[in-house]
Protein backbone atom coordinates (compact mmCIF):
# COMPACT_ATOMS: atom_id res chain seq x y z
CA UNK A 1 0.00 0.00 0.00
CA UNK A 2 1.65 3.38 -1.02
CA UNK A 3 1.58 6.37 1.21
CA UNK A 4 1.19 6.25 4.69
CA UNK A 5 -0.52 3.29 6.82
CA UNK A 6 -3.49 4.11 8.15
CA UNK A 7 -3.43 5.42 11.97
CA UNK A 8 -5.72 3.38 14.22
CA UNK A 9 -6.52 5.42 17.68
CA UNK A 10 -8.11 3.41 20.29
CA UNK A 11 -9.05 4.89 23.78
CA UNK A 12 -9.79 2.52 26.24
CA UNK A 13 -8.82 1.60 29.78
CA UNK A 14 -9.49 -1.87 29.66
CA UNK A 15 -6.46 -4.04 29.51
CA UNK A 16 -8.35 -7.20 27.77
CA UNK A 17 -10.08 -4.53 25.26
CA UNK A 18 -6.61 -3.52 24.54
CA UNK A 19 -5.36 -6.98 23.94
CA UNK A 20 -8.36 -7.61 21.59
CA UNK A 21 -7.54 -4.78 19.33
CA UNK A 22 -3.81 -5.46 19.32
CA UNK A 23 -4.49 -9.07 18.74
CA UNK A 24 -7.31 -7.98 15.68
CA UNK A 25 -5.31 -5.37 14.06
CA UNK A 26 -1.91 -7.64 14.07
CA UNK A 27 -2.52 -8.88 10.50
CA UNK A 28 -3.56 -5.55 9.02
CA UNK A 29 -1.26 -3.15 7.75
CA UNK A 30 -2.02 -0.28 10.00
CA UNK A 31 -0.77 1.77 12.58
CA UNK A 32 -2.30 1.48 16.19
CA UNK A 33 -1.40 3.66 18.71
CA UNK A 34 -3.25 2.60 21.97
CA UNK A 35 -4.45 5.05 25.19
CA UNK A 36 -5.97 3.89 28.54
CA UNK A 37 -5.51 7.26 30.02
CA UNK A 38 -8.30 9.50 27.60
CA UNK A 39 -5.86 12.81 29.01
CA UNK A 40 -2.85 10.94 26.87
CA UNK A 41 -5.07 10.37 23.76
CA UNK A 42 -5.74 14.19 23.86
CA UNK A 43 -2.65 15.18 23.75
CA UNK A 44 -2.05 12.71 21.34
CA UNK A 45 -4.47 13.77 18.57
CA UNK A 46 -4.29 17.34 19.34
CA UNK A 47 -1.43 17.17 16.24
CA UNK A 48 -1.82 14.17 14.69
CA UNK A 49 -4.77 12.97 12.38
CA UNK A 50 -6.56 9.51 12.70
CA UNK A 51 -7.95 7.57 10.09
CA UNK A 52 -10.28 5.72 12.88
CA UNK A 53 -10.73 6.21 16.16
CA UNK A 54 -12.41 3.31 18.98
CA UNK A 55 -13.53 4.85 22.31
CA UNK A 56 -15.16 3.58 25.01
CA UNK A 57 -17.12 5.70 27.02
CA UNK A 58 -17.34 4.44 30.88
CA UNK A 59 -13.61 4.94 32.04
CA UNK A 60 -12.07 5.39 34.91
CA UNK A 61 -10.71 8.57 34.81
CA UNK A 62 -13.30 10.26 31.98
CA UNK A 63 -16.37 10.09 30.50
CA UNK A 64 -15.85 9.17 26.84
CA UNK A 65 -18.69 11.23 25.32
CA UNK A 66 -16.34 14.63 26.91
CA UNK A 67 -13.81 13.15 25.08
CA UNK A 68 -15.65 12.93 21.88
CA UNK A 69 -17.54 16.16 22.29
CA UNK A 70 -13.85 17.85 22.60
CA UNK A 71 -12.28 15.86 19.89
CA UNK A 72 -15.42 17.20 17.69
CA UNK A 73 -14.37 21.14 18.57
CA UNK A 74 -11.05 20.32 16.99
CA UNK A 75 -10.70 21.43 13.15
CA UNK A 76 -8.83 18.28 12.81
CA UNK A 77 -11.42 16.25 13.73
CA UNK A 78 -14.63 17.25 12.85
CA UNK A 79 -14.92 14.14 10.48
CA UNK A 80 -12.67 11.13 11.93
CA UNK A 81 -14.41 8.29 11.94
CA UNK A 82 -15.25 7.76 15.84
CA UNK A 83 -16.95 4.25 16.59
CA UNK A 84 -17.73 4.10 20.07
CA UNK A 85 -17.30 0.70 22.04
CA UNK A 86 -18.75 -0.41 24.91
CA UNK A 87 -20.17 -2.13 27.80
CA UNK A 88 -23.11 0.23 28.06
CA UNK A 89 -26.39 -0.44 25.65
CA UNK A 90 -28.47 1.74 26.31
CA UNK A 91 -30.84 4.23 24.13
CA UNK A 92 -29.70 7.53 26.15
CA UNK A 93 -26.18 6.76 24.96
CA UNK A 94 -26.68 5.59 21.99
CA UNK A 95 -28.66 9.11 21.38
CA UNK A 96 -26.39 11.31 22.78
CA UNK A 97 -23.20 9.45 20.74
CA UNK A 98 -25.32 10.56 17.59
CA UNK A 99 -26.17 13.86 18.67
CA UNK A 100 -22.14 14.51 19.04
CA UNK A 101 -20.92 12.52 16.34
CA UNK A 102 -20.03 9.14 16.38
CA UNK A 103 -19.95 7.28 13.64
CA UNK A 104 -21.39 3.86 15.09
CA UNK A 105 -22.34 2.77 18.28
CA UNK A 106 -21.24 -0.82 18.92
CA UNK A 107 -22.01 -3.16 22.38
CA UNK A 108 -19.08 -5.41 24.13
CA UNK A 109 -17.54 -7.81 23.51
CA UNK A 110 -16.49 -7.84 19.58
CA UNK A 111 -15.02 -10.27 18.10
CA UNK A 112 -11.50 -9.94 16.22
CA UNK A 113 -13.03 -10.46 13.11
CA UNK A 114 -15.74 -7.69 13.79
CA UNK A 115 -12.81 -5.15 14.53
CA UNK A 116 -11.01 -6.15 11.21
CA UNK A 117 -13.83 -5.26 9.07
CA UNK A 118 -14.90 -2.31 10.50
CA UNK A 119 -11.22 -1.18 10.48
CA UNK A 120 -11.16 -2.38 6.86
CA UNK A 121 -14.08 -0.93 5.84
CA UNK A 122 -13.15 2.49 7.41
CA UNK A 123 -9.68 2.95 6.11
CA UNK A 124 -9.06 0.30 3.20
CA UNK A 125 -6.58 -1.23 5.16
CA UNK A 126 -5.18 -4.17 3.61
CA UNK A 127 -3.67 -7.31 5.31
CA UNK A 128 -0.10 -7.38 6.04
CA UNK A 129 0.64 -10.33 3.65
CA UNK A 130 -1.64 -8.67 0.90
CA UNK A 131 -0.05 -5.39 1.19
CA UNK B 1 -29.65 12.44 68.17
CA UNK B 2 -25.82 11.16 67.23
CA UNK B 3 -23.32 13.69 65.68
CA UNK B 4 -22.97 12.03 62.60
CA UNK B 5 -25.40 9.51 60.82
CA UNK B 6 -26.95 8.57 57.40
CA UNK B 7 -30.56 8.69 57.16
CA UNK B 8 -32.64 6.96 54.11
CA UNK B 9 -35.97 9.88 53.32
CA UNK B 10 -36.40 8.30 50.23
CA UNK B 11 -35.31 4.76 48.94
CA UNK B 12 -37.82 4.10 45.78
CA UNK B 13 -36.36 3.58 42.07
CA UNK B 14 -37.88 4.77 39.20
CA UNK B 15 -41.19 6.56 40.67
CA UNK B 16 -42.96 7.05 43.81
CA UNK B 17 -45.13 4.26 45.30
CA UNK B 18 -47.17 5.74 47.85
CA UNK B 19 -49.39 2.84 48.45
CA UNK B 20 -50.73 1.77 51.75
CA UNK B 21 -49.02 -1.74 51.03
CA UNK B 22 -45.74 0.15 50.69
CA UNK B 23 -45.55 2.12 53.40
CA UNK B 24 -43.31 -0.26 55.45
CA UNK B 25 -40.58 0.31 53.42
CA UNK B 26 -41.09 3.76 51.77
CA UNK B 27 -42.74 5.04 48.64
CA UNK B 28 -40.71 8.03 48.31
CA UNK B 29 -37.92 8.02 45.55
CA UNK B 30 -33.67 8.54 46.18
CA UNK B 31 -33.04 10.85 49.11
CA UNK B 32 -30.39 9.51 51.87
CA UNK B 33 -29.39 12.55 54.14
CA UNK B 34 -25.39 12.60 55.41
CA UNK B 35 -25.23 14.45 58.68
CA UNK B 36 -21.89 15.40 59.72
CA UNK B 37 -21.76 17.73 62.31
CA UNK B 38 -22.74 21.06 61.17
CA UNK B 39 -22.59 19.92 57.88
CA UNK B 40 -25.62 18.74 56.02
CA UNK B 41 -24.88 16.73 53.08
CA UNK B 42 -27.87 15.43 50.40
CA UNK B 43 -27.54 12.70 48.25
CA UNK B 44 -30.49 13.18 45.62
CA UNK B 45 -33.51 14.98 45.30
CA UNK B 46 -36.17 12.82 44.69
CA UNK B 47 -39.53 12.74 46.48
CA UNK B 48 -38.14 12.18 49.80
CA UNK B 49 -36.16 15.44 49.57
CA UNK B 50 -39.63 16.94 50.29
CA UNK B 51 -39.82 15.48 53.81
CA UNK B 52 -36.41 16.32 54.65
CA UNK B 53 -36.67 19.78 53.45
CA UNK B 54 -39.65 20.76 55.86
CA UNK B 55 -37.78 19.11 58.83
CA UNK B 56 -34.57 21.36 57.72
CA UNK B 57 -36.49 24.46 57.82
CA UNK B 58 -38.15 23.59 61.54
CA UNK B 59 -34.46 23.29 62.78
CA UNK B 60 -32.59 26.27 64.35
CA UNK B 61 -29.04 26.65 62.90
CA UNK B 62 -29.42 24.67 59.57
CA UNK B 63 -29.37 27.46 56.66
CA UNK B 64 -26.77 25.79 54.48
CA UNK B 65 -27.00 22.65 52.44
CA UNK B 66 -24.52 20.50 50.49
CA UNK B 67 -27.33 18.35 47.43
CA UNK B 68 -25.22 15.59 45.37
CA UNK B 69 -26.97 14.10 42.56
CA UNK B 70 -25.81 10.97 41.11
CA UNK B 71 -27.57 12.18 37.48
CA UNK B 72 -30.78 14.17 36.47
CA UNK B 73 -33.38 11.14 35.52
CA UNK B 74 -36.47 12.18 37.43
CA UNK B 75 -36.78 9.82 40.43
CA UNK B 76 -33.25 11.69 41.76
CA UNK B 77 -34.82 15.25 41.04
CA UNK B 78 -37.76 15.39 41.33
CA UNK B 79 -38.58 16.56 44.68
CA UNK B 80 -36.86 19.95 44.09
CA UNK B 81 -39.66 21.56 42.81
CA UNK B 82 -41.46 20.87 46.43
CA UNK B 83 -37.90 22.10 48.37
CA UNK B 84 -39.02 24.30 50.26
CA UNK B 85 -35.53 25.75 51.70
CA UNK B 86 -34.65 26.48 48.14
CA UNK B 87 -37.52 29.58 48.26
CA UNK B 88 -36.73 30.82 51.55
CA UNK B 89 -33.97 33.95 51.25
CA UNK B 90 -30.87 33.55 53.88
CA UNK B 91 -30.75 29.73 52.68
CA UNK B 92 -27.50 28.81 50.69
CA UNK B 93 -27.28 26.02 48.84
CA UNK B 94 -24.69 23.91 46.43
CA UNK B 95 -25.89 21.27 43.98
CA UNK B 96 -23.11 19.18 42.52
CA UNK B 97 -23.63 16.62 39.94
CA UNK B 98 -22.63 15.06 36.71
CA UNK B 99 -21.84 18.38 33.81
CA UNK B 100 -19.57 19.92 31.52
CA UNK B 101 -19.74 22.84 33.23
CA UNK B 102 -22.16 24.68 36.12
CA UNK B 103 -24.30 26.10 33.62
CA UNK B 104 -25.22 22.59 32.12
CA UNK B 105 -25.97 21.07 35.91
CA UNK B 106 -28.09 24.40 36.61
CA UNK B 107 -30.27 23.57 32.90
CA UNK B 108 -30.42 20.11 33.78
CA UNK B 109 -31.79 20.80 37.45
CA UNK B 110 -34.47 23.78 36.00
CA UNK B 111 -35.52 22.25 33.13
CA UNK B 112 -38.14 20.36 35.17
CA UNK B 113 -39.44 23.30 36.30
CA UNK B 114 -40.55 24.97 33.06
CA UNK B 115 -44.42 25.61 31.78
CA UNK B 116 -46.34 24.08 31.07
CA UNK B 117 -44.86 21.28 33.47
CA UNK B 118 -44.75 23.25 36.50
CA UNK B 119 -45.55 27.07 37.69
CA UNK B 120 -42.86 28.86 38.41
CA UNK B 121 -39.48 28.06 37.41
CA UNK B 122 -35.65 28.08 39.58
CA UNK B 123 -35.11 31.65 39.04
CA UNK B 124 -38.30 32.30 41.99
CA UNK B 125 -35.65 30.21 44.57
CA UNK B 126 -34.85 32.89 46.86
CA UNK B 127 -31.83 31.00 48.33
CA UNK B 128 -28.66 31.69 47.22
CA UNK B 129 -27.65 28.55 44.94
CA UNK B 130 -25.00 27.45 43.28
CA UNK B 131 -23.84 25.02 41.36
CA UNK B 132 -21.02 22.83 41.19
CA UNK B 133 -19.61 19.89 38.72
CA UNK B 134 -18.53 17.07 40.36
CA UNK B 135 -15.65 16.62 38.21
CA UNK B 136 -12.03 15.71 38.06
CA UNK B 137 -10.94 16.44 41.84
CA UNK B 138 -12.41 15.46 45.13
CA UNK B 139 -15.05 17.05 46.58
CA UNK B 140 -14.42 18.59 49.90
CA UNK B 141 -17.05 19.84 51.97
CA UNK B 142 -16.35 20.14 55.53
CA UNK B 143 -14.76 16.97 57.36
CA UNK B 144 -16.29 14.68 54.21
CA UNK B 145 -14.13 14.07 51.42
CA UNK B 146 -16.46 12.73 48.19
CA UNK B 147 -14.89 11.04 44.95
CA UNK B 148 -16.96 9.84 41.81
CA UNK B 149 -17.28 6.58 40.08
CA UNK B 150 -19.16 6.47 36.69
CA UNK B 151 -21.84 3.82 36.81
CA UNK B 152 -23.76 1.35 34.53
CA UNK B 153 -26.88 3.28 34.01
CA UNK B 154 -28.04 5.42 31.24
CA UNK B 155 -26.29 8.48 30.56
CA UNK B 156 -23.34 10.04 32.79
CA UNK B 157 -24.49 8.33 36.58
CA UNK B 158 -22.09 8.64 39.28
CA UNK B 159 -21.81 6.84 42.28
CA UNK B 160 -19.84 8.97 45.33
CA UNK B 161 -17.33 7.21 48.00
CA UNK B 162 -17.79 9.48 50.85
CA UNK B 163 -14.99 9.31 53.66
CA UNK B 164 -15.96 10.81 57.09
CA UNK B 165 -13.45 10.55 60.03
CA UNK B 166 -11.97 7.27 59.03
CA UNK B 167 -15.33 5.52 57.34
CA UNK B 168 -16.66 5.10 54.03
CA UNK B 169 -19.88 5.32 53.18
CA UNK B 170 -20.75 4.38 49.23
CA UNK B 171 -23.81 5.35 47.45
CA UNK B 172 -24.66 4.08 44.12
CA UNK B 173 -28.53 4.20 43.61
CA UNK B 174 -28.38 3.08 39.72
CA UNK B 175 -26.26 0.80 38.43
CA UNK B 176 -26.58 -2.28 36.58
CA UNK B 177 -23.95 -5.14 37.96
CA UNK B 178 -23.80 -7.84 35.64
CA UNK B 179 -24.71 -6.39 32.04
CA UNK B 180 -21.58 -7.19 30.87
CA UNK B 181 -20.59 -10.28 32.12
CA UNK B 182 -24.38 -11.22 30.70
CA UNK B 183 -23.35 -9.70 27.86
CA UNK B 184 -20.04 -12.31 27.00
CA UNK B 185 -22.24 -15.61 28.34
CA UNK B 186 -24.82 -14.68 25.94
CA UNK B 187 -22.63 -14.21 22.92
CA UNK B 188 -19.87 -16.66 24.10
CA UNK B 189 -20.56 -19.03 21.02
CA UNK B 190 -20.05 -16.52 18.24
CA UNK B 191 -16.22 -16.71 19.34
CA UNK B 192 -13.36 -18.65 17.85
CA UNK B 193 -12.00 -21.13 20.52
CA UNK B 194 -9.17 -19.26 20.82
CA UNK B 195 -11.06 -16.33 21.35
CA UNK B 196 -12.33 -17.48 24.79
CA UNK B 197 -9.65 -17.11 27.47
CA UNK B 198 -9.71 -13.53 26.58
CA UNK B 199 -13.23 -13.09 27.27
CA UNK B 200 -13.15 -14.64 30.40
CA UNK B 201 -10.40 -12.96 31.00
CA UNK B 202 -12.81 -9.56 30.26
CA UNK B 203 -15.27 -11.46 32.31
CA UNK B 204 -13.19 -11.35 35.21
CA UNK B 205 -12.16 -7.83 34.99
CA UNK B 206 -15.24 -6.15 34.13
CA UNK B 207 -16.51 -7.84 37.29
CA UNK B 208 -13.72 -6.78 39.83
CA UNK B 209 -13.61 -3.48 37.86
CA UNK B 210 -17.22 -2.94 38.85
CA UNK B 211 -16.45 -3.11 42.20
CA UNK B 212 -13.77 -1.86 42.80
CA UNK B 213 -15.45 1.59 43.92
CA UNK B 214 -16.95 -0.12 46.62
CA UNK B 215 -14.67 -1.84 47.86
CA UNK B 216 -14.32 -2.40 51.91
CA UNK B 217 -17.03 -0.05 51.74
CA UNK B 218 -18.49 0.47 56.18
CA UNK B 219 -21.93 1.24 54.70
CA UNK B 220 -22.89 0.79 50.88
CA UNK B 221 -25.97 1.98 49.41
CA UNK B 222 -26.29 0.04 45.85
CA UNK B 223 -29.59 -0.33 43.61
CA UNK B 224 -31.27 -3.66 43.75
CA UNK B 225 -34.28 -3.08 42.09
CA UNK B 226 -34.90 -6.29 40.56
CA UNK B 227 -35.23 -10.02 41.48
CA UNK B 228 -34.03 -12.46 39.24
CA UNK B 229 -37.46 -13.06 37.26
CA UNK B 230 -37.48 -9.15 36.70
CA UNK B 231 -33.98 -8.95 35.55
CA UNK B 232 -34.24 -11.39 33.10
CA UNK B 233 -36.90 -9.09 31.09
CA UNK B 234 -35.35 -5.68 32.07
CA UNK B 235 -31.93 -6.69 31.64
CA UNK B 236 -30.20 -3.63 30.14
CA UNK B 237 -32.64 -0.73 31.92
CA UNK B 238 -29.79 0.07 34.38
CA UNK B 239 -30.40 -1.59 37.44
CA UNK B 240 -29.01 -4.24 38.97
CA UNK B 241 -30.72 -7.84 40.50
CA UNK B 242 -30.33 -7.89 44.44
CA UNK B 243 -28.57 -11.02 44.26
CA UNK B 244 -26.08 -9.67 41.89
CA UNK B 245 -25.57 -6.58 44.43
CA UNK B 246 -25.42 -9.40 47.66
CA UNK B 247 -22.67 -10.90 45.57
CA UNK B 248 -20.79 -8.27 44.49
CA UNK B 249 -21.21 -6.09 47.93
CA UNK B 250 -19.29 -9.96 49.73
CA UNK B 251 -16.54 -10.02 47.14
CA UNK B 252 -16.10 -6.10 47.88
CA UNK B 253 -16.08 -7.27 51.39
CA UNK B 254 -18.09 -4.46 52.35
CA UNK B 255 -19.48 -4.31 56.04
CA UNK B 256 -22.61 -3.16 55.80
CA UNK B 257 -25.23 -3.22 52.80
CA UNK B 258 -28.38 -1.16 52.01
CA UNK B 259 -30.39 -2.90 49.03
CA UNK B 260 -31.72 0.54 47.30
CA UNK B 261 -34.12 2.00 44.33
CA UNK B 262 -36.75 -0.59 45.53
CA UNK B 263 -38.76 -1.55 42.50
CA UNK B 264 -42.16 0.42 42.95
CA UNK B 265 -44.13 -2.67 42.32
CA UNK B 266 -42.95 -4.30 44.85
CA UNK B 267 -44.97 -4.58 48.27
CA UNK B 268 -43.57 -4.58 52.10
CA UNK B 269 -44.36 -8.55 51.48
CA UNK B 270 -42.43 -8.78 48.68
CA UNK B 271 -39.22 -6.77 50.26
CA UNK B 272 -39.21 -8.54 53.21
CA UNK B 273 -39.33 -11.91 51.27
CA UNK B 274 -35.86 -9.98 49.04
CA UNK B 275 -34.55 -9.28 52.55
CA UNK B 276 -34.38 -12.32 53.65
CA UNK B 277 -33.50 -14.26 50.84
CA UNK B 278 -30.49 -11.45 50.56
CA UNK B 279 -29.43 -12.16 54.24
CA UNK B 280 -29.69 -16.24 53.19
CA UNK B 281 -26.93 -15.64 50.82
CA UNK B 282 -25.21 -13.50 53.02
CA UNK B 283 -25.58 -16.71 55.48
CA UNK B 284 -24.50 -19.40 52.75
CA UNK B 285 -21.44 -17.44 52.33
CA UNK B 286 -20.64 -17.50 55.83
CA UNK B 287 -19.96 -14.01 55.86
CA UNK B 288 -20.82 -11.09 58.61
CA UNK B 289 -21.87 -8.68 56.35
CA UNK B 290 -25.18 -6.92 57.66
CA UNK B 291 -27.13 -7.51 54.78
CA UNK B 292 -30.90 -5.27 55.25
CA UNK B 293 -33.81 -3.20 52.80
CA UNK B 294 -33.02 0.65 52.80
CA UNK B 295 -35.97 1.64 54.76
CA UNK B 296 -37.52 5.43 54.64
CA UNK B 297 -37.00 6.96 58.13
CA UNK B 298 -34.02 4.53 59.10
CA UNK B 299 -30.92 6.77 60.19
CA UNK B 300 -27.22 4.52 60.47
CA UNK B 301 -25.42 6.32 63.41
CA UNK B 302 -21.68 6.78 62.03
CA UNK B 303 -20.12 7.33 65.08
CA UNK B 304 -20.85 4.11 66.21
CA UNK B 305 -18.85 2.34 63.41
CA UNK B 306 -15.46 1.67 63.84
CA UNK B 307 -12.89 3.92 62.47
CA UNK B 308 -10.43 2.50 60.28
CA UNK B 309 -6.95 4.24 58.08
CA UNK B 310 -7.74 6.34 55.68
CA UNK B 311 -7.39 4.73 51.93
Amino acid sequence: MAGRRPLIVVIDDSPTSISLYERSAASLDVELAVFDSPASSMRHLLDHDADLVFLDILMRERDGMSVLRELRALDRHQSTRVVIVTSKDYFQDRARAKELGATDYLVKPLRSQEIRDIIQQATGAVTKADG
Amino acid sequence: MSRSYLRFWGVRGSYPAPFTSHMGVGGNTPCVELRVGDDVIILDAGTGIIPLGNALVREDGVRSLHVVLSHYHWDHISGLPFFVPAFIPGWSIDFYGPAESPAELAHHISQQMKAPYFPVETETWLADVRYHVSGEQELQLGDVRISHTTMHHPGLTYAYRIEVDGRVIVYAPDNELAFISQSIDARREEFDEDEQPLLEAMKQEQHWRGIEFMEDADVLIHDAQYTPEDYRKKRGWGHSCYLDTVRCALDARVKDLRLFSHDPNNDDVELDRIEGSAMELVSAHQSRMTCRLAREGVQIDLDSLPRRRRR
